[in-house]
């Protein structure tokens, strides 16, 4: 197999990590994220296993060498695991990481076959531990699945990272307890602050949380101290040494972390999108379904090189439209 | 999932946040017991320090743990150590059992403790004015064990 | 490379050391030699058990250990 042109932006930007949607659908509803009544793709419009595992290898092929399965749900998905198996394939053969995103309720049951499909990590967004707050918030009562999921991937040896985000007046007090929570389960966890993508109910700028309120009140509590750790994605790191943890902060709206973007995403439908606060996009799945897929695919992936945005304009104002009208569910964080 | 057993290294600890979470995972079962051992406030002892045997110690309470499933019809046990170096009133361990019926609970997490004091490789000892000094397990912690399987056979 | 002893509870404050490096092959014979003198007769009790890269020896004296081997002794535990 040849190794064709790698993934460079016009901004001199290596992209070496693909974030990769293999659904809408989830069986959550997080407010913050989508609709209770929304309108799910139809199938035919959704690229079939096949096709996401063509596009996958089209990207390690590229340079690609970090692929995370992202949804919607991606446990939700049908036979999704037989993805995860034939990408786990690849491990150690250009392709050195591959990972997922997932809200943890379909985890006891697949916890097993990640582990033995070659994923190592993992990250689960969990963003409260208080049942009623985790129906209030995802308006399903699915805690206990949570947390018994977290902990059937623990007993099958996935590392997990807790994903949480900061939500002013609903987990705020919350947080340094679920940041305690996750060090003594031997869990990462990563602070998020809200993100404006997409309508949803009820106003997005009520719930924002600035992360530096947070780590003004985690410092009251305990030593933090500043990591050298990058994983090369936008979060920045501290320790804390009266839990023995490490804390991520992603902050987008209140920290630039554009120049060091390693990463594109890809939805369902295909549809790749340069930047998660950017409506530049190509149509992979055109790609894909034409005559000459191969040929096409390169060029479409040319083309995303040449459209990548150098940064995000993401910003939260009461009354204002979201940035990006495409829900978070459509490609996942 | 049934199991919950941590050993833990850092001191930022509250066993009511472990017990919460537990409770949460097991929203089912009918009752919860749980216990909590502290640095007994002693006059004169100024810290307690546990130390543990890596490849031993967190093997041996997750063997611990699927003794006490295996044995009792339980919903969930945690079991959750510090190991280092802990202050008078600081709590050491915390062990929870969630099962349908209290009787099983009660049992569970007393079967539990009594395994984690006397069969569980740590070691133990205090810092009084005058240095450190090792505290030898007592014959008490050994009778509590025998207990076990006097009941054990009771029922084969 | 050689084989490590490592001592637990208060055997190491007895060893006045916490590890110790030997070297390789250790039989039983051979780890009683090589342990300072405060703890031959302690080892050879019951009470103090003898653990091979992390698994508990049912019978000390058959103990075979080679290079890069580990070898605990473990006091009688007080935990809880």
């Amino acid at each position: 197999m040849s190794c064709a042109t790698p993934l460079v932006d016009a901004f001199n930007r290596r992209i070496s990590y693909l974030r990769l949607s293999v659904t809408d659908r989830c069986d959550l509803r997080c407010t913050y994220c989508m609709p209770e009544r929304m309108t799910f793709l139809p199938r035919k419009e959704v690229l079939s296993l096949e096709e996401l595992h063509k596009l996958a290898l089209a990207m390690i092929d590229r340079g690609i060498s970090k692929i995370r399965l992202t949804g919607g749900e991606p446990l939700v998905r049908r036979d999704v695991i037989e993805l995860v198996q034939a990408l786990g394939r690849k491990l150690g053969d250009r392709l050195e990481e591959l990972t997922l995103t997932t809200n943890g309720t379909q985890l006891e049951q697949f916890a097993g076959d990640l582990a033995a499909a070659g994923v190592r990590r993992i990250n689960v967004s969990l963003d409260t531990m208080d049942s009623a707050l985790f129906e209030q918030l995802s308006r399903r009562n699915r805690l206990a699945q949570v947390l018994q999921g977290i902990a059937a991937a623990k007993e099958a040896g996935l590392k997990v990272k807790l994903n949480t985000v900061a939500l002013k007046g609903l987990n705020e007090g919350e947080i340094p307890f679920l940041v305690e929570w996750a060090h003594a389960q031997g869990h990462e966890m990563t602070l998020i602050e809200v993100m404006p993508l997409g309508e949803v109910e009820g106003e997005r700028v009520d719930h924002y949380l600035p992360l530096t309120a947070i780590r003004d009140r985690l410092e009251q509590r305990w030593t933090l101290t500043e990591s050298a750790h990058r994983s090369g994605g936008p979060a920045r790191y501290v320790d804390i040494a009266e839990t023995g943890g490490r804390l991520g902060f992603i902050t987008p709206l209140t920290n630039n972390f554009c120049a060091s973007c390693n990463r594109i995403r890809v939805t369902a439908t295909g549809e790749l999108y340069a930047c998660l606060g950017g409506a530049e996009k190509v149509d992979l799945r055109a790609a894909l379904r034409s005559d000459e897929p191969d040929a096409n695919l390169a060029a479409a992936l040319d083309e995303a090189m040449r459209i990548k945005p150098e940064r995000h304009h993401f910003k939260i104002e009461r009354g204002e439209a979201p940035a990006q009208p495409r829900h978070m569910s459509l490609t996942g964080g | 999932m049934a199991r919950d057993v941590c050993l833990l290294e850092s001191d930022g600890w509250t066993p009511a946040v472990a017990l919460e979470a537990f409770a949460a995972a097991h929203p089912q079962a009918g009752g919860l017991a749980s216990f909590i051992g502290k640095v007994r406030p002693d006059e004169g002892v100024e810290a307690l320090e546990l130390s543990h045997y890596a490849p031993l110690t967190l093997p041996g309470m997750e063997a611990l743990a699927e003794q006490t499933l295996a044995r009792w019809p339980l919903d969930g046990i945690l079991i959750h150590h510090r190991t280092g170096i802990m202050r008078p009133g600081a709590p050491i361990v915390l062990v929870a059992a969630a099962a349908r019926h209290r009787r099983d609970a009660f049992e569970a997490a007393d079967f539990a403790m009594d395994h984690l004091k006397s069969d569980a490789w740590f070691w133990k000892r205090e810092k009084r004015s005058d240095g450190w000094h090792w505290i030898e397990p007592r014959a008490q912690d050994h009778a509590d064990l025998e207990r076990w399987q006097r009941d054990s056979r009771r029922t084969a | 490379m050689a084989i490590t002893l490592v001592f637990l509870g208060k055997l190491a404050d007895l060893a006045g050391t916490p590890d110790l490096q030997v070297a390789a092959p250790l039989d039983w014979n051979g780890l009683l030699a090589s342990l300072p003198e405060s703890l031959t007769e302690m080892a050879q009790g019951e009470r103090v058990k003898l653990a091979l890269n992390g698994s508990i020896l049912a019978e000390k004296t058959a103990l075979s250990a080679n290079d890069g081997d580990e070898i605990a002794l473990l006091p009688p535990v007080s935990g809880g």
